[in-house]
């Protein structure tokens, strides 16, 4: 409980002081974010504002957990630290995609093939690694099967399991990514869905089948540990949200919305709420399929009539609403409080089926 | 729990669609909000967005509350009848308040000492019956205590208990009532301050002196009904908040803050939290104590501490964005709650 509380507060502290020093060091080199050439009118005058604040985020979030076990005494465990990995390699893949486009001053960046490339391999890795490290009840940080509110279904076997984990963990990355189009949006709303695992991972925990085996009890290897990373990185989100508010003075960058999403992904395995994330982290799935809605749409009606339908004015979802007209701060609150509803719903079917059992 | 999710799921949808039909009305009747005159210069484009919209809240919050009981056939309890008298109560105060700003289209309103006064009649009754209606194991919604994780401290008497109620009410109420000053601030931070009152409902149940017996359990009334009637009204600020984020769509009004102000106090008062509320609630207090500091350093020193009070008016004038400010007031408020709740429950462990 304690390393929960230090974790999260010297992250958020890190997060807090740490993003201005960048955000001098980033605009002092011109290091600013190119905008998407198809994007928005209104979308043209942020070019300047530096990016690549997901860095600290990284950062904030990996000393926060160190400093929260080394000051406590508790040891590492191995989900939490496979957690912090997938978080960072994939905040590594965006952080060379950002610095490419920083570089070439264009809006495309790594090559979308490299880039899958990148998600691809550190996805394997992290699905590889978490059927590994049995503590001495043989429980390992996840096991190879599939998980709603706890596992079910039949073992998967290493392979299948292996390319459902990296399917899961480049959507949840991408999710993010397409979602961090406003300032805030991507910040506030993975903060909620955070204080949700954080939750999730105290409740495993307190419910653990390792002390007092029991009817609803859950096999989990390392929830109070998952409870800590969830808090080391909402604290570096927190502190960070400080500066990326509207109008934000800096932006996560691709290096912030991988990281974020990898590390929403790596949380839901070990914590074995795969599909739970997907209403968890509703949000995200919403803004997503308004992409995948659009882009298939227009492909077909394209295929068949010649001319291609349009569902949305323009996606992501929130760009669309811009177009409408509501205010960029409007959009980025009602978008808030869906994640947030989203997450009580999520955290009510936890919760409800915690109960029935 | 059933009827805390329906009565929040409840209160939403009806402050969610009932809200821009309020706007419509206000809209046509001309019913705006008159902008101070000495405020932030920015805040003339303000003039004529509706305001009064607390009226969506405070009725929302109620027919969630009932219809949650109706549709589970969960009994009402005492305690959450009187947490919502007293937001009734208070919005009342602040309804009329409203009407006479709008209606003679000044920022003034009710004079201040007649505005003090509906606040200390309906905190007095509060204060009162919360000491009455015993159920079978003899609880009433309060005793004549301090709080601030438990009752502590000696029985203080009557008249000293309804004394206090009534500042922490008037105190609570005018403290939201200050905070509610740019788009979205104050309907957030309580937002926030409810979902704490939800899980402490909620755990004040499952550790319930009544069920199980212990040294950690918790002598209150009717906790699980206090947790639904901060699901109602946290609902209700949800589904505004929809229409109030800047920029807003209509205000929450007088009629808003000291409803709210009053269900804080009240759900602070039957959850034996009287002094965690300040914790929870640290941005309100934050905000009064700027404007307490710059008002007393003002008669004392004839100088200005802040450019301007409440505080989140100086920001603005130091050259914060609106939103800016807003969101960083709801962080700060967000971290309040965390270490309020920690108290909490560390005080839970370890007695």
């Amino acid at each position: 409980m304690k390393t929960i509380i230090l974790a999260g507060a010297v992250s958020l502290l890190v997060a807090l002081f740490g993003t201005p020093v960048l955000i001098r060091l980033l605009r002092k080199y011109g290091y600013g974010q190119p905008i998407r050439v198809e994007g928005l009118k209104s979308a043209e005058i942020k070019r300047g504002t530096p990016t690549m604040g997901g860095a600290v985020m990284v950062l904030a979030a990996i000393v926060g957990y160190i400093i929260g076990h080394v000051t406590t005494d508790d040891p590492l465990t191995a989900s939490g630290v496979l957690v912090l990995v997938a978080m960072t390699g994939l905040g590594l893949v965006g952080f060379v995609d950002d610095f490419l486009k920083i570089f070439q001053q264009t809006s495309v960046g790594l090559r979308s093939g490299a880039k899958l490339a990148g998600q691809i391999i550190v996805g394997a890795v992290f699905a590889f690694e978490v059927l590994h490290y049995p503590n001495r009840y043989d429980l390992t940080p996840a096991d190879a099967h599939l998980s709603f509110l706890r596992d079910f279904g039949p073992a998967l076997g290493v392979l299948p399991f292996v390319i459902w984990i990296v399917i899961l963990m480049a959507g949840a990355s991408n999710a993010v990514n397409l979602t961090d189009g406003l300032d805030g949006l991507a910040t506030g709303s993975t903060a909620v869905v955070l204080v949700a695992y954080v939750l999730i991972g105290i409740w495993q925990e307190r419910n653990s089948c390792v002390p007092s085996p029991s009817l609803q009890c859950y096999q989990v290897r390392d929830g109070l540990d998952l409870a800590v990373v969830a808090a080391a990185v909402l604290g570096a989100c927190l502190g960070f949200l400080w500066w990326n508010a509207h109008p934000a003075q800096i932006i996560m960058g691709d290096t912030g919305s991988l990281a974020l999403g990898g590390a929403l992904a790596a949380l839901a395995v070990c914590t074995k709420t795969q599909l739970l994330l997907g209403i968890l982290g509703g949000l995200f799935a919403i803004i997503t399929l308004s992409v995948i809605i659009q882009v298939s749409v227009f492909k077909v009606t394209r295929h068949r009539t010649g001319r291609g339908i349009r569902v949305f004015k323009i996606s992501p979802l929130h760009n669309h609403f811009e177009m409408v007209g509501w205010a960029d701060t409007t959009i980025v609150i009602r978008f808030w409080l869906i994640s947030a509803l989203c997450v009580a719903l999520g955290l009510g079917i936890f919760y409800a089926e915690w109960v029935r059992i | 729990m059933k009827t805390i999710l329906v009565t929040g799921a409840v209160s939403l949808l009806l402050a969610l669609f009932g809200t821009p039909l309020v706007i419509r009305v206000l809209r046509r009747q001309g019913y705006g909000q008159p902008i101070r005159v000495e405020g932030p210069k920015s805040h003339e484009t303000k003039r004529g967005t509706p305001t009064m919209g607390g009226t969506v809240m405070v009725l929302a919050a109620l027919v969630g509350y009932v219809v949650g009981h109706l549709a589970t056939h969960d009994p009402m309890s005492a305690s959450g009848l009187l947490v919502l008298f007293l937001m009734a109560g208070l919005g009342l105060v602040g309804f009329i308040d409203d009407f006479i700003k709008i209606s003679r289209q000044t920022s003034l309103g009710l004079r201040s000492g007649a505005k003090l006064a509906g606040q200390v009649v309906v905190g007095a009754v509060f204060a009162l019956e919360v000491l009455q209606h015993p159920n079978g194991y003899d609880l009433t919604p309060a005793d004549a205590h301090l709080s601030f994780l438990r009752d502590f401290g000696p029985a203080i008497g009557v008249l000293p208990f309804v004394i206090w109620v009534v500042i922490l009410i008037a105190g609570t109420s005018n403290a939201v009532n200050l905070t509610d000053g740019l788009d979205g601030l104050a309907t957030g931070s309580t937002v926030l301050v409810l979902a704490a009152y939800v899980l402490i409902g909620i755990w004040e149940e499952r550790n319930d002196c009544t069920t199980f017996l212990s040294r950690q359990c918790y002598q209150i009334r009717d906790p699980l009904d206090l947790a639904v009637v901060a699901a109602a009204v946290l609902g209700a600020c949800f589904g505004f908040l929809w229409w109030n984020a800047p920029p807003a769509k209509i205000y929450m009004g007088d009629t808003g803050s000291l409803a709210l102000g009053g269900v804080l106090a009240g759900l602070a008062v039957c959850t034996k939290t009287q002094l965690l509320l300040a914790i929870l609630a640290g941005l309100f207090v934050i905000i009064t104590l700027s404007v307490i500091i710059q008002v007393s350093s003002f008669k004392m020193t004839r100088k200005r501490v802040f450019k301007m009070t409440p505080l989140h008016h100086h920001f603005e004038l130091i050259g914060w964005a609106e939103t800016t400010i807003v969101i960083r007031f709801w962080l700060i408020c967000g971290l309040c709650i965390a270490l309020g709740l920690g108290i909490f429950y560390a005080e839970w462990l370890t007695t």
